[in-house]
């Protein structure tokens, strides 16, 4: 988030800042920071040992096995 | 989004959870002289753009007048309209925490940042709807087809897509068919949840037969599609076994390989054997989607449909923004006329009926979707932050699938008439070869057109097919202006290329929405079967997950089959029944909306839902009704099944465009299970809104059952409702970073 609204600075740097806000945005639309959702969540309020991330991610796709969701045409 | 606290003390010194609604109201009511100038010049800039359009009858005109009135209306309706229905309908409140903030669990429950949540939720609900039904509907000129693109999505597909949300997400996420049964009683419930199931199977059978169009002796595309299987199959071990988690990483390696499966193509189609192997038949080619439609949908999730899904977001949201771009930079001159000859009739050659209400089913995706209720109420209500932000996602998402049809009608428009004839009028009526599609195309009286054979075939040549002659269903036209935009911004030789990369990706998305769609079904139909045999409801036991998949893969694949073999054409005599039923589910998602707000206190703005549910209700009950009882053949499923049963009992061979008794007997056939399907959609459609007119007058005389509204949990996290932040709440955006600051761990960042 704070990349997003990052003030711009020099050329290299806002890049960067660019850079990261994209990266940021693809792996979020994607899902692909799941994971450290996960992973904030756990530490708020989970217990125990959190998952490792390929522990997560198979306990992910075992759930959208049992609640499958539609694709729109 | 900043951390929870629990200890009394904290919570004293927490910020607030929502901007001050006085400081809100003020924001909104000031009216700077930059904001005056600013909407000023949009409203002055759609205006103008839509003169242009509508009154302006020049021999040309510029898409970017499309993209200006388009872009110009969204921009106002979302300022102004959407802030009447959170006033009036929805009545947002951000001190309350949505499900995805008092239910989290590290999963599906999870708040996810605005903006995120919007591109996913668009890539959620576009696909190739909004891409096929305007290339259809172009061939009543382009006026038509804008209009109800832009003001459809306004007042009415925008509006479900919102409100369906919003409801969904005070509602713990619950999906429609579970919000049916709770706000219309039991016999509304049930028809809605039967009505969904039905229209879901038809939907998928269209979607597949406009795949087995696009791909009927098509070797380059069966190849490069084919191979999007075994790409997917890759990403999936890859991302359970080598690298898990790593999404983004391996739909970029995903993307290279898809890239190289179309050039491969390009060889593949020139290679004298391969050539050969590649080049199926419809048939053949709609039984390899039924038996895919199967193994894919009892596959595991991790292994084709997961990754498949990341690639299909990341080609849509790539492709998208690029043909916007190409739009923009290209601005191509459309030679169509705002109302083409076939406007005032009912005997186009694309698709037959009259402009209403037959328009209004043709662009069903872009303007309204029924369908988008199911993804409303599915996976993004249990992600969203905070309820002010539905507005963006909810509404502002279907605004930009709205876009997208927009450049799809601009895309069909910018080829040339003849040709547009030529691919979009079936085979029966083209003959197939060159020649005799010039002559059908000439034969139409269309002014302006002179269509040659040597045209038809130099296009052909240019994507890399053998023809384009009768390629119905959408996909190979917009494929064909996607490649001529796109090589005039990249090189005349790529034309190939960029068709093949446009047939691609759409067959992605269907094949996406195939499988998804079959499991969500299935899932419905064990529940359902449940009540009869509780063993269903188990959906981990194999044997009645197998059962019922092969169940619903009949059903659409029965259709499917149907719709290929179809002597009349396929597509022109299905597409009618995909769009009906579409806006059906349209209709019944907005009547369980009414029946909500309603139930939640909405008297005088009831108008808000109720003015799309009658549209959609009047349209798709107008439709059908044509459908069963028109006298015209064209038009009339029973009126030409009686005119094919009247010639087989005559004894005639050959009857219009059906040339044999078999093909005759086909026709019978078709016509019946169109018939009949158009019947029951009926039927169901008029139960759910009678049952939501009900419950509608029941609560407005106190006598109603109360809405099953989950009680109001308070929110202890903050974050913006738009895309981007307001002074107000930029200043409560600083207050909680500095309360979270202050606490030990900073848990999030990026």
């Amino acid at each position: 988030m704070a990349a997003l609204a990052g003030t711009p600075r020099g050329g290299w740097s806002s890049l960067r800042s660019g850079w990261s806000s994209l990266r940021w945005y693809v792996r979020g639309v994607l899902g692909g920071s799941a994971y450290d959702g996960y992973l904030a969540w756990h530490a708020r309020h989970g217990h125990g040992r959190p998952m490792t991330e390929a522990e997560y991610w198979r306990s992910r796709s075992d759930h959208q096995e049992a609640n499958p969701q539609g694709r729109c045409c | 989004m900043s951390q929870r606290s629990t200890t009394a003390d904290e919570a004293s010194r927490r910020p607030p959870a929502a901007i001050d609604a006085e400081a809100q109201e003020r924001e909104e009511r000031r009216w700077t002289p930059r904001k005056i100038v600013v909407w000023g010049a949009v409203a002055l800039l759609g205006a103008v753009a839509w003169s242009m359009i509508a009154l302006v009858r020049g021999e040309t005109i510029n898409a970017i007048w499309f993209v200006f009135a388009a872009v110009c209306t969204f921009l106002i309706a979302y300022r102004f309209y959407t802030k009447v229905i959170e006033r009036h309908v929805t009545k947002p409140d951000d001190t309350r925490a949505t499900p995805a903030e008092y239910a989290e669990n590290g999963q599906d429950f999870m708040p996810t940042d605005r903006r995120v949540l919007f591109g996913h939720h668009f890539a959620a609900i576009a696909g190739a709807g909004p891409l096929v039904g305007p290339v259809l509907a172009a061939q009543m000129g382009y006026l038509p087809g804008t209009i109800w693109i832009v003001a459809g999505v306004v007042f009415a597909g925008a509006v479900q897509d919102y409100l369906v949300l919003f409801f969904s997400m005070r509602r713990h996420g619950r999906s429609l068919g579970q919000m049916a049964r709770d706000e219309l009683g039991r016999i509304g419930g049930t028809a809605a949840i039967l009505a969904t199931l039905l229209i879901m199977v038809i939907i998928v059978a269209i979607l597949a037969l406009v795949v087995v169009n696009a791909l009927g002796e098509s070797p380059w595309g069966v190849f490069s599609v084919g191979m999007t299987l075994p790409i997917a199959l890759f990403m999936g071990v890859y991302l359970r076994y080598l690298r898990p988690g790593k999404v983004s990483e391996i739909s970029v390696i995903g993307f290279v390989l898809l890239m190289a499966a179309i050039v491969a193509g390009s060889w593949v189609s020139q290679h004298p054997v391969l050539a050969e192997v590649f080049t199926l038949e419809r048939t053949t080619i709609a039984w390899l989607i039924i038996v895919y439609g199967f193994i894919a949908a009892v596959l595991p999730v991790w292994l084709l449909l997961a990754p498949r899904d990341y690639l299909s977001t990341f080609m849509k949201i790539g492709t998208i923004v690029m043909l916007a771009v190409a739009i923009v930079v290209v601005r191509p001159v459309l030679e169509a006329p705002a109302l083409s000859e076939f406007a005032g009739g009912d005997t186009g050659p694309v698709w037959s009926g009259s402009l209403f209400p037959f328009l209004f089913v043709t662009i069903a995706c872009g303007a309204l979707s029924g369908f988008h209720a199911l993804i409303s109420s599915g996976t993004t209500p249990k992600l969203v932050e905070k309820e002010r932000q539905t507005r963006l996602i909810g509404y502002g998402g279907m605004l930009m699938e709205s876009f997208v049809a927009i450049m799809a009608l601009v895309a069909a428009l910018s080829i040339d008439r003849g040709i547009y004839f030529a691919m979009n009028a079936s085979a029966a009526a083209t003959g197939g070869t060159p020649e005799t599609a010039a002559a059908f195309v000439n034969g139409l009286g269309l002014t302006g057109v002179d269509l040659t054979p040597e045209a038809l075939e130099e296009t052909a040549r240019s994507v890399g097919e053998e023809s384009v002659i009768s390629r119905t269903g959408g996909a190979p036209t917009l494929a064909l202006g996607l490649a001529m935009i796109m090589q005039q911004l990249t090189h005349s030789g790529m034309t190939s290329f960029w068709y093949h990369f446009a047939i691609m990706f759409e067959a992605l998305f269907i094949l996406t929405a195939v499988d998804a769609g079959t499991r969500v079904a299935r899932f419905q139909l064990q529940e359902s079967l449940g009540n009869v045999v509780p063993r269903f409801r188990d959906t981990s036991w194999r044997v009645g997950s197998w059962v019922c998949t092969a169940i619903m893969v009949g059903g659409w694949g029965a259709i499917l089959l149907l719709g290929v073999t179809d002597p009349l054409g396929g597509i022109n005599t299905f597409f009618p029944l995909f769009g009906i039923s579409n806006q059906l589910l349209a209709a019944i998602a907005l009547a369980i909306c009414m029946a909500i707000a309603a139930k939640g206190g909405v008297r005088r703005w009831l108008w808000i839902p109720a003015v799309p549910l009658a549209f959609a209700a009047v349209v798709t009950i107008t439709g059908s009704l044509h459908k069963i009882f028109s006298p015209n053949p064209a038009v009339g499923y029973w009126a030409q099944n009686q005119v094919f049963r009247d010639a087989l009992a005559a004894g005639k061979t050959s009857q219009g465009t059906a040339t044999s008794p078999e093909a005759m007997q086909a026709v019978v056939r078709n016509t019946t299970v169109q018939g009949t399907l158009s019947v029951v959609f009926l039927a169901l459609a008029v139960v759910v809104i009678v049952a939501s007119l009900v419950s509608v007058v029941r609560t407005l005389r106190g006598v109603g059952t109360p809405s099953s509204e989950e009680p109001a949990v308070p929110s202890q996290i903050f974050a913006p409702a738009g895309f981007l932040p307001t002074p107000a709440e930029k200043e409560l955006q600083a207050r909680w970073a500095e309360h979270d600051g202050s606490r030990t761990s900073p848990v999030r960042s990026h």
